[in-house]
């Protein structure tokens, strides 16, 4: 998964794929925060996603692929969507957009990238998983799940409870706190 | 990493495989002896590196077709068509009379609250599906029943609450 | 390929017609691009006829002739509404977000046809002297596949109201959005009773699992889930909100003008009709399996005879949906969006735990006890959840009618006519007096 050895000189066509696809990921990431219009800036999400789904599928992951879409693609890019309209952001190009803590959100990206970049290369080094078509569906992912899982899959209930909670309470205007 | 690589319960049972590579170090994957008769339940997930890279690249061969075929459909009208393009004509056509003010509706919240809705009940629905595949599984059953139903009943209090706030209603 | 894997499936493919997952993925590549062409002219040529069918069908319901001008019984009006939108002058708003505009009908359509990729047309049959399964492509994911698709294509409606710059457009957008997302979480709960007895999402399979008796006759509140779903998601009629003409003018299309990009809209339209269709037919009819009668004879199932079952009960699936179209009124939003969240969804978690349990006491015979219980317990919330409700409906329109019969007689106003209610005719803006 991870391409920290210098022996890999003659790369796959899986893995050249993988890392076409991880560029595109990150150049739509950086299109995201860069363009100037909203609706864009969430449209290049759309593209970001997409091509992380893509990544999981080299990986053989294909069930998180298809969540990955169906969710990220589907759902939380919808979401941000709604909530862009529900602004009274303008249509076209919106040039106040550019905040002024540019520098220090460029360096605590950069910082958050590093230490993420950091700790996988440390955890994984050489460890290569072999490409297994067939361990990323359905049924190998429930079996895991409800096997070794359980316990984060019934807090993940609690979770998607309390946020919705959060929306509802947020949203009605007429609901009161004390 | 996907949660199949990290966890570790014992030794994959053997896939025969010629054509995938193996290099460095092989991952311990998850799975174990129960998976193994999960998998041996007479359906063929053992599928080969070929058949599974080939039904993808077929997916994205189909899907780059597609695009063609519409681009082409459009780029190839564009020669044929007439322009003959005119302010009034270009103006928005809404409802017919002239446009006033911006062409912009600022949503409602309701709109919001729904999409809300979806991403979590799309969640659930996600956690649903690899539930359903492996309940008749040997080794599943009971407490795997008793699990989903304390998942749902979570989600059921969510939209008990949201019913009750009167958020379902579209008002 | 190892060579004892592939004589491994040759001979599991004689033994059985029936195709599994491990049939894909084997066919040289000039098979591959036979079946591709097939599927490419099955929905060419379905979205064509298949407009002329509705068309046809739903005038002979209303007691009209309908086309019957281009061709031979109007067959070939589709072909000469093609050909009059290819070369019709393309209007491009001045307003409009040129890129996002024009990238929506290309949304809308390509994951339409995507998904109906991996609809099974048949088992496995000889195609020029080649034993392959008559479906494209099939994934262990496959049915995830289809909702994937289903979720982007939302987006070519949501794009296409966003860039128009119009507020009817908007609306219409995202009211279609908000519309399909509801009804594809219905739609994908509906599902999952089907993998509980299948134990797979890939389609192939799910055909497998059909053939001692239908998934539509073994789990009939999934699939009448799914037969409310398909409407909702597919925007037909009775759920069609998002081009309600009287309101929204012509909803998140209003822009599009009658050019190619508004036939790739009603393309997209249709493809998303027979992908509805398609996948009702194979996970709860049957898909190529004969029907009852039919599935008697021993050959019903051999050679190209399932490909006439599953076209048959394709074309009657799409027939049911002009049906539909041609009975029903459309809905109001609000009781579109009542119906999906305060119906379809709790009754279908209900149904997926029932059928659970069911499932449980029938597979781990051991503690039958506890399954049962837990059967009886769902029954008993959902009856009593279902009673309070009923109860709190009840009093509020009975509270309603009290208030109605409280409230004093309106004295007759000389406006109506005949009892209708007409508006008054004599107001300033009619005669200009408010715009000077």
């Amino acid at each position: 998964m991870n391409e920290a050895v210098p022996s890999y000189l003659s790369p796959t066509g899986q893995e050249i794929v993988f890392l076409l696809l991880g560029a595109v990921a990150v150049g739509s990431a950086l299109l995201v925060v860069t363009t100037k219009q909203l609706v864009h800036a969430a449209l290049w999400l759309v593209v970001s996603f997409g091509a992380l789904a893509g990544c999981y599928l080299v990986l053989t992951a294909e069930f998180v692929a298809w969540v990955q879409v169906l969710i990220y693609v589907g759902a939380v890019v919808a979401l941000l969507l709604f909530g862009i309209m529900l602004t009274r952001a303008p249509i076209g190009r919106s040039p106040g957009l550019d905040s002024g803590n540019r520098v220090v959100a460029a360096i605590v990206a950069v910082a958050t990238a590093a230490v993420l970049v950091t700790v996988v290369i440390d955890g994984f080094r050489t460890a290569y998983a072999d490409l297994t078509p067939g361990r990323g569906t359905a049924g190998e992912l429930g079996s895991s799940i409800f096997r070794n899982w359980v316990l984060p899959f019934e807090a993940l209930s609690v979770l998607l409870l309390a946020a919705l909670v959060g929306a509802i309470v947020l949203s009605r205007t007429d609901i009161r706190g004390r | 990493m996907s949660p199949i690589g990290v966890s570790d319960e014992g030794s994959a049972p053997s896939v025969p495989n010629a054509i995938v590579r193996r290099r460095a170090l092989a991952h311990r994957q998850a799975g174990g002896p129960e998976a193994a008769g999960y998998r041996n339940a007479g359906r063929g997930y053992d599928r080969d590196m070929g058949g599974y890279f080939g039904s993808y690249a077929l997916v994205v061969a189909l899907f780059a077709i597609g695009v063609a075929i519409v681009a082409g459909a459009l780029s190839g009208s564009r020669l044929l068509r007439p322009s003959r393009p005119t302010a009034e004509k270009l103006t928005t056509y809404e409802c017919g009379v002239d446009p006033v003010g911006e062409g912009w509706a600022q949503s409602q919240v309701r709109y919001y609250v729904f999409t809300y809705l979806y991403v979590v009940f799309a969640v659930d629905a996600v956690f649903l599906f690899p539930w359903a595949t492996v309940f008749a599984a040997p080794g599943f059953g009971m407490t795997t029943l008793v699990e989903m139903f304390l998942f749902l009943g979570f989600i059921a209090l969510g939209i008990v609450y949201a019913w009750r706030k009167r958020v379902l209603s579209w008002t | 390929m190892p060579e004892e894997r592939k004589g491994r499936h040759v001979m599991a493919g004689v033994l059985a017609a029936d195709p599994t997952l491990a049939d894909f993925g084997e066919d040289p590549l000039w098979i591959i691009v036979v079946k591709a062409v097939m599927l490419f002219l099955f929905l060419a040529l379905g979205v064509m006829f298949g407009v002329w069918f509705e068309r046809k069908l739903i005038s002979r319901m209303q007691d009209r002739y309908g086309p019957n001008r281009a061709g031979r019984f109007g067959l070939l009006q589709s072909v000469a509404d093609a050909v009059k939108m290819g070369l019709k002058e393309d209007i491009l708003p001045s307003a409009v977000d040129r890129v996002l505009y024009l990238l929506a009908p290309v949304i809308m359509v390509v994951p339409a046809f995507l998904a109906f990729s991996v609809v099974p047309f048949g088992p496995v049959v000889e195609l020029f002297g080649v034993r392959t399964p008559l479906q494209l492509v099939d994934l262990p994911v496959a049915v995830l596949f289809v909702l994937a698709m289903g979720a982007v294509s939302v987006y070519g409606v949501v794009l296409a109201g966003w860039s128009s710059r119009s507020p009817y457009a908007l609306l219409g957008g995202l009211r279609s959005a908000a519309q399909v997302v509801s009804y594809e979480i219905a739609m994908g709960l509906s599902f999952v009773a089907v993998f509980l007895f299948a134990g797979t999402l890939s389609t192939s399979e799910i055909v497998r699992a059909q053939e001692q008796v239908w998934f539509a006759v073994l789990l009939i509140p999934s699939f009448l889930v799914y037969v409310v779903c398909m409407f909702g998601e597919a925007a037909r009629i009775p759920f069609d909100l998002p081009e309600g003409e009287g309101e929204l003018v012509g909803g998140f299309q209003t822009e599009y003008s009658s050019s190619l990009k508004f036939a790739l809209i009603m393309m997209g339209e249709y493809l998303h009709t027979f992908t509805a269709a398609g996948v009702a037919v194979t996970l709860f009819l049957g898909g190529w399996r004969a029907p009852f009668p039919v599935s008697l004879w021993e050959g019903a199932g051999q050679g190209w005879w399932p490909v006439l079952w599953f076209f048959l009960k394709f074309v009657l699936t799409f027939a049911f949906i002009v049906w539909v179209r041609a009975s029903l009124p459309r809905v109001r939003y609000d009781q579109l969006m009542s119906l999906g969240w305060k119906v379809l969804i709790p009754v279908s978690l209900a149904w997926i735990l029932l059928v659970a349990a069911v499932r449980n006491v029938v597979v781990n015979e051991g503690d039958r006890m506890l399954g049962i219980g837990l059967g009886v317990i769902i029954v008993i919330g959902v009856l009593a959840v279902w009673m309070r409700f009923d109860t709190v409906a009840q009093r509020r329109r009975e509270a309603l009618g009290a208030q109605v019969e409280a409230e004093p007689e309106e004295p007759s106003d000389e406006r109506a006519a005949g009892g209708f209610p007409v508006p008054p005719l004599d107001l300033p803006h009619y005669h200009g007096v408010s715009r000077s």
